[in-house]
């Protein structure tokens, strides 16, 4: 499935002004891509992604969903920036959400997503509350529930942003390696250049607002990527020409190695 | 193990004191006349719950307090969930509520007296009255408690209507929920307590007032140590629910 933006137009009437957040913003995803949207602090993307999901209405254009042929799936889902897990759930049964929504038996989701548990480190674990947990965990968690409802598209809205440097490059690792055996399309929101240019096939950078998109970026690094090869002289290109974009100070080595 | 633990820590400033009471009483260093030994009073109580005196009492006592909490809970609560779901009832009732929760309830009473005369009926209004404000207060805090992207998870996972109410703003609003039923608890013994006092012979108040008259201290005692006892095991009560219906929060504290 593909989804599409057209002329999106977004306000919102604040107590005595009205804020223009997006302005003529289109985009439109491809089959199995990885997309990833950049753009400045407060320039609208977690709303361009609750638009995508149908939590919001824009106040003006159109989203469109575009199913393709063979589609088993028709979900669009989402994880948010913060407090994804129920509190008042253990983790398997958060983990397992999504499947009692769609009336799978206990004991069927209970297996599926054991599997899961088990291949990010956190079997033995299952009966524990969120608040037991690390935020790494828990983001852990909101991936499998997602990936356990397979979605036709996964809007991820910066999972990876309250994490320790470690963490997130473990999260990435294992966020690629899900989305590799899923095949599914991916929107993922982030502040985090380095980290759009590891796990995309395609950036798309966001003006300040009213935001639209002013620039984009294919990345043809091959897969499987590894985050610890060091980056070809293109990614670092492909960097520095982000970064411009986002009106950056581009350090010296950069500059040097364009 | 844990919970016998439990049990010691809430029940040696108590029983200490009683022991206390009891060597100070027995030496005469307390006058008995207004201070009888701890286990005299104990004894009294045992012939009172005996000859069913004491029953009559609790069951006025209890009658008021239980039935006005149930009508005045239910009914807050429906007020203040309507409060928070719908903004034109918070802006209409808000101002209300909250001026009417720092009123002292026991000045509406005189009224109620008025309308319904001398009987249960202003007793239990009462005592109703004061739970509302309290639920519906927090009521309203408990529907804003669940926030806004607990639903929306819920809703991208394709949550009909009514798993979203079990499932999400059930669980998200009852902590706060719990918060209010316990004051609530607190509230309507004060003011159930109190009205009979101002208005009966019966019940609790009754047995403890006509026990000052009749300078029966230990009967008196007796009274006191009841109430301080109802207050307890109603707060344990919705301490031990609330450990059945809000684990996620308990496990934590142990
Ligand atoms: N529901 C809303 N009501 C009013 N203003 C909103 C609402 N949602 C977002 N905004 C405003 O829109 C702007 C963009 O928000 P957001 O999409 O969260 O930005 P980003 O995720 O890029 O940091 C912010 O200025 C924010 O205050
Ligand atoms: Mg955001």
């Amino acid at each position: 499935m593909k989804l599409r933006c057209t002329n999106l137009n977004q306000s919102f009437s604040g107590a005595n002004d009205r804020v223009e957040v997006l302005r003529d913003l289109n985009l439109e995803t491809r089959e199995r891509e990885f997309l990833t949207i950049v753009g400045p602090s407060g320039c609208g993307k977690t709303t361009i992604l609750r638009l995508l999901a149908g939590l919001a209405k824009p106040t003006d254009g159109l989203v469109e969903r575009l199913p393709a042929a063979g589609d088993q799936s028709d979900r669009v889902l989402m994880v948010f920036q913060e407090d994804n897990l129920f509190p008042w759930l253990n983790l398997i049964d958060n983990a397992c959400f999504g499947l009692e929504m769609q009336g799978v038996s206990r004991e069927d989701r209970e297996r599926r997503c054991r599997i899961w548990m088990e291949r990010v480190g956190l079997a033995g674990r299952e009966k524990a509350y969120p608040h037991e947990l690390s935020t790494g965990m828990k983001q852990r968690v909101a991936l499998i529930r997602a990936f356990l409802s397979d979605p036709a598209v996964l809007l991820l809205d910066e999972p990876f942003a309250a994490l320790d440097y470690q963490t997130r490059l473990r999260m990435q690792h294992d966020l690629l390696e899900l989305w590799d055996e899923s095949n599914r399309s991916i929107v993922f929101v982030t502040h985090d250049v380095d980290e759009g240019i590891f796990l995309s096939d395609r950036i798309l950078v966001l003006s300040n607002r009213p935001s639209t998109v002013i620039e984009e970026f294919e990345v043809r690094t091959p897969r499987p990527r590894n985050a610890g090869s060091a980056p070809p002289t293109e990614t670092i290109d492909l960097k520095r020409k982000i970064l411009t974009a986002l009106q950056l100070p581009v350090g010296k080595a950069l500059r040097a190695a364009g | 193990m844990n919970s016998l633990r439990q049990v010691a820590w809430a029940l040696w400033v108590p029983l200490t004191a009683l022991a206390v009471w009891q060597v100070l009483a027995t030496y005469g260093v307390l006058n008995s006349l207004f201070f009888p030994r701890p286990t005299e009073i104990v004894r009294i109580g045992a012939e009172m719950a005996v000859n069913g005196e004491l029953y009559v009492a609790l069951q006025s006592t209890l009658q008021n307090i239980l039935i006005g909490y149930v009508l005045g809970c239910s009914a807050g609560l429906a007020c203040g969930v309507a409060m928070g779901r719908y903004a034109a009832v918070r802006r209409s009732l808000e101002t209300v509520i909250a001026a009417l929760y720092s009123t002292p309830k026991l000045s509406l009473f005189p009224l109620l007296l008025l309308l319904f005369g001398v009987n249960d009926v202003p007793r239990i209004l009462i005592t109703a009255i004061a739970c509302f404000i309290v639920l519906a207060f927090h009521g309203q805090d408990a529907v804003d408690a669940v926030g806004r992207t607990y639903p929306e998870v819920a809703a991208v996972y394709g949550a009909t209507p009514s798993m979203l109410v079990r499932k999400v703003y059930i669980p998200a609003a009852l902590p706060t929920l719990f918060t209010g039923l316990r004051l609530a608890v607190g509230r309507a013994m004060v003011v159930a307590i109190s009205v009979e006092m101002v208005s009966s012979n019966q019940g609790l108040s009754g047995l403890i007032w006509l026990s000052w008259q009749s300078f029966a201290v230990e009967k008196l005692f007796v009274g006191v140590a009841i109430a301080g006892l109802l207050g307890a095991f109603f707060h344990v009560s919705l301490r031990w629910l609330e450990k059945r219906l809000i684990p996620w929060k308990t496990v934590a504290a142990g």
